[in-house]
């Protein structure tokens, strides 16, 4: 680690994706897999993000928590280099993954190793539950019929959709009920074999069944990923995350185990904002 | 705060503003109808199937020269605009900074804005005295693609801007490139809705006529294919033309290419609204 972080942030491409490709997939070390330093974010004039510091351990869930409006969404988008498509937006700072700066990266290599689920389930309208994991596998590389059709249900087995859809995979992906949608987008993320997930509240607009779900889907994805699920729901925080991160204002407020978060907060700010949530 | 006050004229403006929207209302579809009805009826008393395979006798014949013209045009033109048009709205809705976006958008609205005799003018000047095509399909096509243009564009937009930009997000993250997004993505997901604002707009351009009498000029002639230096015949001239000669014989063909028009730009109009309910569901 401390090698790959004294290289030049000129490191040759192809040479990060080689060392990203060798960490291997739920090697449950302490070391951090993903660092934000001094990350601020602007939109246009106004800053929403300040001076972030943030280590993300490997093979572990991280909860994001914090009032609406706290730049939760702005935060993960950062990581994926989503705002590099809105012209609007300033990132400074630096975020490593495996100790290799993001921006280094080609961002389409990048989003493929770091996947994201969205608060609403967006899968590709128009196109069959199939094509909605195999567009991105076939544009990434996968080629050949068998090696498509097994990618994709491996990964809708491990979304745990299969035993749902294997009858219906080529039926338009959104006839599918919204809990089945946004495990179609997971399955669509993990088809890629990320090394980091990023989940911006995904079962907010599902129903208790659906999210509870998902939350035992999330539970058993930690072996094969690192996970940043951003909450609006305390409860789900406390029975998945090891980590919390509570923003305010675009602020880390603190950061540390869940439990000790929860139970011994050591800002005032962090017990106010509990009890207030809860 | 005056409420009593207000409470009447609330109560005098709303029967006024009722009676005038239904009087409108009425009288546009007077309007409609009475076309509509003139054509049907006249159209359909002189017609005669032998048009399809009769051209234009000096003021008498058939309509095979303009029928055939108009499909000819309407096909290049449509082919003209489509890609242009598509490629912009969907660089609009989905990829192009809010400035730029801003400039398309605004680009559309003028150019849609821009009266067709003009549009007509333009190319006059520009293709048939300009580059010396004469009056010729490839100059009327152009002049029609520039009306079909905006249109199209909008429609891609506005289908791209229904699917919101979590789908676009969604490609994004998924480890497309932005080209991948918008066209394996957002242009198959917006197909119905580009389809149907492409068919209404080539239903517009069917119904030109003032553009086409600049560029295309007129032929009597079955289109020989070609593009260049030689006029093309349209049914929408001898819909504008005959009807001002003092003959029965010109009078009922101009009647029968306004009814052939009619259909045609109905079965478009048809066409695209069926479309356009697909992509709802
Ligand atoms: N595209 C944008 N342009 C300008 N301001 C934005 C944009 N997106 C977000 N913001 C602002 O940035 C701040 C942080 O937004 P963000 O979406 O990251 O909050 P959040 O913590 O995810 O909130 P929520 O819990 O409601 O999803 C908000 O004040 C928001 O108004
Ligand atoms: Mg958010």
């Amino acid at each position: 680690m401390a090698q790959a972080v004294s290289l030049p942030t000129s490191t040759p491409i192809a040479n990060t994706q080689v060392r990203m490709a060798d960490a291997a997939p739920g090697a449950h070390t302490a070391e951090a897999v993903l660092e934000a330093c001094g990350l601020s974010v602007h939109y246009g004039t106004r800053q929403v993000l300040h001076e972030i510091e943030l280590r993300i351990p490997r093979g572990t869930l991280t909860a994001l928590i914090g009032p609406s409006g706290c730049g939760k969404s702005t935060l993960l988008r950062c990581f994926n280099r989503l705002h590099d498509v809105n012209p609007g937006v300033r990132v400074e700072g630096e975020i490593r993954i495996n100790g290799y700066p993001v921006s280094a990266w080609d961002p389409v290599a990048l989003r493929r190793r770091v996947g994201m689920v969205f608060q609403r389930p967006n899968p590709f309208p128009g196109r069959s539950v199939f094509e909605n994991i195999a567009l991105p596998l076939r544009v990434s590389g996968v080629r050949g019929k068998r090696a498509l059709a097994q990618r994709v249900e491996q990964a809708l087995q491990a979304a745990a959709l299969w035993d749902e859809v294997k009858d219906r995979l080529h039926q338009p992906a959104q006839a599918l009920s919204g809990g089945q949608q946004q495990r179609l987008c997971i399955a669509r993320a993990l088809a890629l074999e990320p090394q980091v997930l990023l989940l911006d509240e995904p079962t907010s607009a599902l129903d208790p069944v659906s999210t509870q779900r998902i939350e035992s889907l999330l539970q058993e994805l930690k072996s094969r990923c690192t996970l940043i699920l951003v909450t609006h729901h305390l409860g789900q925080a406390r029975r998945l995350a090891e980590h919390t991160v509570l923003l305010d204002a675009g602020r880390i407020v603190e950061q540390g185990p869940t439990e000790q978060l929860f139970e011994a907060p050591s800002d005032p700010r962090t017990a106010a904002y509990l009890s207030r949530a809860e | 705060m005056d409420f009593p006050r207000l409470r009447l004229m609330r109560r005098l403006r709303d029967p006024l503003g009722w009676g005038i929207s239904v009087l409108s209302t009425v009288l546009v579809l007077a309007a409609l109808a009475s076309i509509i009805g003139n054509i049907l009826l006249r159209g359909l008393a002189s017609f005669r199937l032998s048009v399809f395979w009769t051209v234009t006798h000096g003021v008498a014949g058939g309509l095979e020269n303009a029928i055939l013209g108009t499909l000819w045009l309407a096909l290049w033109s449509t082919l003209l605009s489509a890609v242009p048009g598509v490629a912009a709205g969907l660089y609009c809705a989905w990829l192009a900074p809010p400035r730029w976006a801003g400039a398309i958008r605004f680009a559309c609205e003028v150019l849609s804005g821009v009266p067709s005799i003009v549009i007509g003018y333009v190319g006059y000047t520009v293709l048939v005295l300009g580059f010396g095509w004469g009056f010729c399909t490839l100059a009327g096509a152009i002049a029609l693609a520039a009306i079909q243009l905006p249109y199209i564009t909008r429609a891609t937009d506005a289908g791209l801007a229904q699917l919101g930009t979590d789908v676009r997000d969604g490609a994004l993250a998924a480890g497309l490139t932005p080209g991948q997004t918008v066209l394996r993505v957002g242009l198959r997901a917006a197909a119905p809705a580009v389809l149907s604002g492409t068919l209404l707009a080539a239903a517009i351009a069917v119904g030109e006529t003032a553009p086409l009498l600049f560029t295309a000029g007129w032929s009597p002639l079955v289109p020989d294919g070609s593009l260049l230096h030689h006029p093309v015949g349209y049914l929408t001239y001898v819909a504008w033309s005959y009807i001002e000669q003092p003959y029965p014989a010109a009078h009922a063909l101009a009647y029968n290419a306004a009814l052939l028009l009619l259909v045609l730009v109905l079965v478009l109009q048809v066409a695209a609204r069926g479309l356009a309910r697909r992509g709802l569901r």
